[in-house]
């Protein structure tokens, strides 16, 4: 269990919360219950992490958007009518604090030196290892290079499976444009990486 | 000779397939489709080498605090008497207990 029952006095009730379904941990969470709060950011740190340090490709980053996201959705949380599912809610926050994080390292002019820097001991042999890491950090580069809306379309898709309707609610556009910028970022892709 | 359509659907189609998540009908579909379309086995050949691209690692510290990471900030902008205040604010507009 992520918070610690010492701290947050959770031991039964915490029981109770994990066998309860996401729609009423958000109510439960909507009307101030931080147990249920803490169950839900539990359920869903994962892909949020996930989605943010795939979008901007550097863990420190990444880790402070996510914990950033959670702090809005609660703030929020009393605006989520669940027309979309609560992930889909958490990836619309992330891409727009991701965002926020993007546009304010462009403005300070910072370069990005850790691009896939972060790889796990393979077992492979030494060269090929390290041609391996080569293609995996040009990959992800090549990812982080492309247009915000492209890059949030890939990212979603090839990553997190969602369907053009969610990432269109994401990345803000119809279902159609979604696929457009599916399409075109993956054509992008495929002449730089192949 | 590629047909536009087969290759968009087929796009769509190639991360899921990529993990193994199609049906066996979508499986045979896009095997068949990849065998005689170069240009989509190029973009599944960069999805697949995306898809395998290790996430960057958030350090281990932060990421075992991260919930608590997380209240402490909430509480930060909302000081410990919210929840209470909220909580009673609440219970009190749906009538007597």
């Amino acid at each position: 269990m992520f918070v610690s029952p010492q701290r947050f006095n959770l031991s039964t009730s915490c029981c109770i919360l994990l066998a309860m379904d996401e729609s009423a941990l958000i109510e439960l969470a909507r009307n101030g219950d931080r147990e249920a709060f803490g169950q839900l950011v539990n359920q869903h740190r994962d892909a949020v992490y996930r989605f943010a340090a795939r979008w901007l490709a550097d863990s420190d980053q990444a880790l402070d958007v996510a914990q950033d996201v959670f702090v809005r959705a609660f703030d929020g949380l009393k605006n989520y009518r669940g027309d979309s599912r609560f992930r889909t809610w958490l990836f619309s926050i992330t891409l727009n604090a991701a965002r926020s994080v993007a546009r304010r390292q462009k403005r300070r002019g910072e370069i990005r030196l850790d691009t896939g820097a972060d790889f796990p001991d393979f077992r492979t042999p030494p060269d090929a290892k390290a041609a391996r890491a080569d293609a995996f950090a040009r990959a992800a580069r090549e990812l982080a290079d492309l247009p915000e809306k492209q890059r949030g379309a890939v990212s979603l898709r090839i990553y997190e499976g969602l369907s053009f309707k969610e990432i269109g609610e994401i990345i803000g556009c119809s279902e159609g444009s979604a696929r457009v910028n599916y399409h075109h970022g993956i054509q992008k892709l495929r002449e730089n990486l192949t | 000779m590629t047909n536009p359509e087969e290759c968009a659907r087929i796009g769509e189609l190639i991360p899921e397939f990529l993990a193994g998540r199609v049906s066996e009908a979508d499986d045979k579909r896009v095997r068949k489709h990849l065998e005689s379309c170069v240009e989509c086995r190029s973009r599944a050949n960069a999805v697949s080498l995306l898809q395998q691209t290790p996430m960057p690692m958030p350090d281990p510290g932060r990421w075992d605090h991260f919930v608590e990471g997380v209240v402490d900030a909430t509480e930060e902008k909302h000081p410990p008497g919210y929840w209470r205040r909220l909580w009673d604010k609440l219970r009190g507009s749906r009538g007597p207990r």
